[in-house]
């Protein structure tokens, strides 16, 4: 059940509404089961997956509250075991076997065979926000939570089960005790918040995705023009695609009563690459920062250190993408950016807006060129690509498909560039301005519900994040 | 509480009229637009041409390769590149209700595309004629249950549509594609289409052999439903490509005895290509495509054939 489908605004009203009629005591278990069947509605028996989950760190979360000294962090550390070998076997596996396949070519004819199975949804997500709760328990910044479906709940709360945002347990478990009512202001700004994520996902991302795959996945015929614009349109379909998902999830636990953690703020006008990494997927980079760049030492140990650490902090948080050498190669290439910011002491701080412009140019297509090895499917098809935005044979060459889709896709990413550049610089869904509902939110909704209409791609694509 | 309700009260009916505004302002500007592969071609066929003999129906490779003025004055190109079979059903039976069917039509088929496996949600660049037409609503609503929900708003129906509407405000007049060239579109070579068939082979997907899928088929069959009641010679033709497998001739052989079956003619050139096409780079576009070149073969071969079948005048 995709957040762009009809089925899930169906879902959603009847889940809402019985939300409100049902009692305060039982809303968990209304919520638990709402999470289960959207969940189900993917692929059932990976169910058991996440309930497996959920009974380890359960349990985990109690005996290290209880234990004491060594113990305590061995309880820890079996916890994040098992959390890390239930996501190793679903989606490092079959990368490490034919590494390893790769590697006995040059010996032997020996082949590891390689499992079949369908990665489960969003089994990243889920599994480094169980890793979160005990981690956070072993550090004695919360309690273990004693009641068995609230805990369930807070790794299945359905709006961001599949893709996120990583929430931490301090910001989350007390809210499920806490009695909602329906609020009018604030159902009608997680309303708002969930049409502006589905313009950025039924519309933009969708419509650039159209046009993206129709270049990457027919690399051989195209030449440089047609790769810089393709790429550009995916810089835009990806973050389109991630914070269009976030936005619709924090707006529709906004509509329940329940504050998710923003996700995305305004990446791309970033003017350095740390800006950019402060502003882009915020739950996972913190998440990064606080338990592996920190635990690593972080920037305490000196400068090599501090590069050694951002590097592998990089490479694991590509390596949390997928399970392929493109996506290490992005995080690596981020984890340099970041190393080279630090090394060579930029300062980017500027009142001169021609200076800022040119920053965020650059920073923009420092990320962009990071993107080709996210999109391209393997190395030699990034190779290719690059090789290809350097030769000047063909250059002007560009294809554009479907002058139609062409022409809308460019209409609908300068709406969402006017929009972000001269609102949600200044609001965001959480100021006051946007959490009441007034006219000119009135006509806010009104204009984005017929632009989705009128240009939303009704077949749209699954969230490009689900696979991770 | 009562401003709430209030402001409650705007939203909604302010989403109503906008709808019924924008529907009908967008319906006019539609009904006016008279060239494009979103509707206008359809419009200018149903509107301005007088078509008695023969029309050609299917994807980009009828759009490109089947030259009208190579099969008489009295022919017309409706193709629509990317177009599957419940388009060509939905767009016949559109045909049929403003009475605008010829005596033969040309359908170009891909087989593969009927096998187990394959999707065909094409019926939904004719959603303008949802709840108008009752093919193309009912093979609207097959693709989900969900799909009805989305036409509460009127305006969904111009969905996909918005900027060439807009656009043939601003330039009216049809295009040369759809009056001069009679709806075919013609494609120029250049010197890069080597390199792309070259391409084109190298990352060539063999068809797998599965069974046909019953369900798709039945769109194939209300087709000819249609023909046979209306008297329509229906000739049903693969176009050549540069490069095919055992597997795709096997495909098209089985599913010429379907058509068989149906006294339906069937021009495989998947299995019977024309010879002057054979390895000849200079005639494609790509692996798939043929330029103008190639298509002027292909559309004097099928002319060719149309005579032998007294379809056509020598």
């Amino acid at each position: 059940m995709l957040f762009n489908s009809i089925q899930f605004i169906l879902f959603f009203i009847f889940v809402c509404f019985l939300f409100y009629l049902l009692p305060h005591r039982i809303r968990w278990l209304h919520l638990l089961i709402s999470s289960c069947l959207f969940y189900c509605a993917f692929i059932p028996v990976y169910l058991i997956i996440l309930f497996i989950t959920i009974i380890i760190d359960y349990f985990a979360g109690i005996f290290i509250e209880r234990a004491l000294g060594v113990n305590k962090k061995k309880i820890l550390l079996l916890s994040i075991v098992s959390n890390l070998l239930i996501l190793c076997l679903f989606k490092y596996y079959n990368f490490f076997v034919e590494n390893i396949n790769w590697g006995l070519s040059f010996f032997s004819e020996t082949k590891l065979s390689l499992l079949t199975f369908i990665l489960p949804i969003g089994l990243s997500f889920h599994t480094f926000q169980a890793m979160s709760y005990t981690i956070e328990v072993y550090r004695g910044n919360q309690k273990a939570e004693k009641h068995f479906g609230i805990y369930s709940l807070y790794v299945m709360f359905f709006p961001q089960l599949v893709a996120g945002p990583i929430e931490r347990p301090q910001h989350m478990l007390h809210q499920f005790y806490i009695t909602k009512k329906p609020e009018i202001d604030r159902i009608f700004s997680g309303i708002q918040q969930m049409i502006w994520g589905l313009f950025k996902k039924a519309v933009v991302a969708d419509l650039l995705g159209l046009y993206v795959d129709s270049i990457y996945n027919n690399y051989q015929m195209n030449t440089g023009c047609t790769f810089i614009v393709a790429t550009y349109a995916f810089a835009f379909q990806i973050y389109c695609d991630f914070s269009g998902y976030s936005d619709i999830a924090i707006g529709a636990a906004k509509v329940l009563g329940y504050d998710l953690m923003e996700n995305f703020n305004l990446p791309y006008f970033s003017k350095s690459v740390t800006e950019f990494w402060r502003r882009w997927h915020i739950s996972l980079s913190g998440w990064l920062r606080d338990y592996l760049y920190i635990s690593l030492g972080g920037n305490r140990k000196g400068i090599l250190f501090t590069y050694r650490n951002l590097l592998i902090t990089m490479l694991l948080g590509g390596l949390w993408h997928g399970a392929s050498w493109n996506f290490v190669i992005w995080g690596f290439l981020n984890g340099l950016y970041l190393s080279l910011e630090k090394a060579l002491k930029l300062n980017f701080n500027s009142n001169n807006r021609f200076f800022n412009l040119i920053r965020t140019f650059i920073t923009f297509n420092l990320i962009s060129f990071t993107w080709i090895f996210f999109r391209s499917r393997n190395f030699d098809q990034s190779l290719f690509i690059i090789k290809n935005i350097f030769n000047s044979n063909y250059f002007l060459n560009l294809r554009i498909q479907d002058t139609g889709i062409f022409a809308s896709m460019i209409f609908s990413t300068v709406i969402l560039v006017l929009f972000e550049f001269l609102f949600f610089r200044k609001y965001n869904f959480k100021t006051s301005k946007q959490q009441v509902m007034s006219l000119k939110n009135i006509a806010f909704v009104i204009f984005f519900i017929f632009i989705i209409i009128l240009f939303g791609v009704s077949e749209g694509d699954q969230f490009i994040y689900f696979q991770f | 509480m009562n401003h709430k309700l209030k402001l409650l009260f705007i939203l909604f009916f302010s989403l109503w009229i906008s709808d019924m505004i924008m529907f009908h302002s967008l319906n006019y500007t539609y009904s006016k637009m008279l060239a494009g592969q979103s509707g206008g071609k359809i419009n200018y066929f149903l509107k301005k041409t007088n078509i008695t003999n023969i029309i050609i129906m299917g994807n980009s490779r009828a759009y490109n390769q089947i030259i009208p003025d190579s099969l008489g004055n009295d022919c017309y190109n409706l193709a629509h590149a990317g177009m599957k079979q419940t388009f060509q059903t939905g767009l016949l039976s559109i045909l049929e209700s403003n009475k605008k069917i010829p005596n033969t039509i040309l359908l170009h088929v891909e087989p593969s595309e009927f096998l187990i496996g394959k999707e065909d949600k094409s019926i939904q660049k004719l959603k303008y004629y949802y709840g108008t037409d009752s093919i193309v609503t009912k093979y609207i609503n097959e693709i989900s249950f969900y799909e009805r929900f989305k036409f509460i708003f009127s305006s969904y129906r111009f969905n996909g549509q918005f900027l060439n509407i807009v656009k043939s405000l601003v330039k009216p007049d049809s295009s040369d594609e759809t009056v001069k060239h009679k709806g075919w579109r013609f494609i120029s070579s250049t010197s890069r289409d080597s390199i792309n068939v070259f391409y084109s082979i190298k990352t060539y997907q063999k068809q797998l052999l599965y069974p046909f899928d019953d369900k798709l088929l039945e769109h194939l069959f209300q087709f000819i439903k249609i023909c046979k009641k209306r008297n329509t010679n229906l000739i049903c033709f693969t176009s050549p490509q540069f490069i095919t497998s055992k597997e795709e001739i096997e495909i098209a052989n089985n599913f010429q005895k379907i058509l068989e079956k149906y006294n339906i003619k069937y021009f495989n050139y998947l299995d019977h290509p024309i010879p002057e096409l054979i390895e000849k780079p200079m005639f494609w576009k790509d692996a798939m495509h043929l330029n103008q070149k190639g298509a002027s073969i292909e559309s004097s071969d099928i002319r060719n054939k149309l005579i032998l079948l007294h379809l056509l005048n020598p």
